[in-house]
């Protein structure tokens, strides 16, 4: 054998060299010190990579794939993912988190609310139960204990996924862009969800929040969903509206999840 | 999914995507964080592995769950490093082999920086062909033929990426 062990060092410490490669080769190491410390080097990579710990996915993660299905990956430059939606175990606790990555897109003024507050009522008006909704809607599948991811569109460029509860309905909507703060209807007030700047619109049945590269826009409330909500929920005014409950679940989803939080 | 008629079932059938999530679904984001050291991708990547077991396209062994899966994980993980770059991966960046550069004992470079953190970087910093390597011999476990076969790449050239592979991340480790 001439020179040094070279890949034979790894392979022999894998046990990967067939007998007579093996013989040489130790018959090298037992002359060559270079080569005995490769081995040993080899050795201390391979196990340090053996110990790597296990690495968990998020917890909402594989119930939300096993719940909606695996998604293709969409190949675009911007790209909106619904990393997962809701695990509302009690009416008060709505909880619903977009997850959007991709590199920050241009700004938007505001979004189309009454563009959104048509698909929210077009999305939930009746056709999501027949399962072949029109506009893109997939199939209804269950995520989270009691609120159920009822369908999911893109609206040209723009997420819409619809959840319910019995009788409730909440849609929430992903946008592309940048808020322009100035650009916002009259009578948003602004409130706190996480870290996200976030604007509560229209008696609190809409809320909107402002990540970083996508405006988020959460609606809720029979007017917009055409279907009446029961009467224990109260649509506007703190402390019962719909309102406190989005900003509770966002807020608490933020910080659970780490998204922004 | 159905297996052919003629086929047993039970031991030889090919698990739906739903078995597999959820029974290796972690294992799944393990090796596809490893490859591409990022939450998002791992994300991506688990349901591209999912999908093309739910598609059937990946011939399935029985007995290598395991094997099976991290070939389908290394391979979309390959496919998307290829397309994000829009030309195929023919020409592997070469790593040299390294000759002993320091008179340090190995194992002690290496134990000073033993933070999956740091291991975790190190690996990032590896061609992707190599990492692919790499992960399927060092984190899976796997032996030299079912790297080989997972990556279709012959016994020789998986000798020399898992060795350069594992040198380049000692001088990654030691920097």
């Amino acid at each position: 054998m001439s020179g040094h062990l070279g890949p034979l060092v790894s392979a022999l410490a894998d046990g990967a060299l067939d007998p007579p490669e093996r013989a040489a080769a130790e018959a090298h190491l037992a002359t060559c010190e270079a080569c005995r410390r490769e081995l040993r080097a080899a050795e201390a990579v391979r196990a340090a990579l053996g110990g790597l710990p296990a690495v968990d996915p998020p917890a909402w993660f594989l119930p939300a794939v096993l719940a909606g299905g695996p998604q293709p990956q969409r190949h675009r430059t911007r790209r909106l993912r619904f990393g997962v939606a809701n695990v509302a175990a009690t009416a008060a606790a709505w909880l619903v988190v977009v997850a959007v990555t991709g590199p920050a897109p241009a700004p938007v003024a505001a979004p189309d609310l009454a563009g959104l507050l048509a698909a929210h009522r077009q999305a939930t008006s009746g056709s999501l139960e027949a399962g072949a909704p029109d506009g893109g809607m997939v199939a209804p599948s269950r995520l989270g204990a009691s609120f159920t991811l009822a369908g999911h569109r893109d609206l040209d460029g723009l997420t819409q996924a619809v959840y319910r509860s019995g009788d409730r309905w909440l849609s929430v909507f992903a946008q592309p862009g940048q808020l322009d703060p100035d650009a916002l209807p009259d009578g948003a007030e602004p409130v706190a969800v996480g870290a996200d700047p976030a604007w509560a619109l229209d008696g609190g049945r809409v809320l909107l929040v402002d990540r970083d590269d996508a405006v988020l826009v959460l609606v809720a409330g029979p007017e917009a969903s055409a279907v009446p909500l029961p009467p224990d929920v109260v649509v506007a005014g703190p402390p019962d509206g719909i309102l406190d409950r989005l900003v509770d679940a966002g807020a608490g989803l933020l910080r659970t999840f780490s998204l922004g939080g | 999914m159905t297996a052919p008629a003629s086929q047993p079932t039970p031991p030889t059938r090919v698990p739906t995507w739903e078995d597999v999530a959820r029974s290796h679904g972690r294992f799944i984001y393990t090796v596809a964080y490893r490859l591409t050291g990022d939450h998002d991708d791992a994300q991506d990547l688990v349901q591209e592995v999912l999908l093309r077991v739910r598609r059937g396209l990946e011939t399935y062994e029985p007995g290598s769950l395991e094997g099976w899966l991290s070939r389908i994980t290394t391979n979309a993980f390959l496919d998307e490093v290829r397309r994000r770059r829009r030309r195929p991966l023919e020409v592997v960046p070469d790593l040299p082999d390294q000759v002993l550069a320091t008179d340090e004992e190995p194992d002690a470079a290496l134990a000073r920086t033993r933070l999956p953190e740091d291991l975790q970087r190190a690996l990032l910093a590896l061609p992707p062909d190599y990492r692919a390597a790499v992960v399927l011999a060092d984190v899976v476990g796997l032996d030299y033929a079912q790297v080989a076969e997972a990556l279709h790449i012959p016994p020789g050239t998986v000798r020399s990426r898992i060795h350069r592979g594992r040198a380049r991340l000692r001088e990654v480790l030691a920097s």
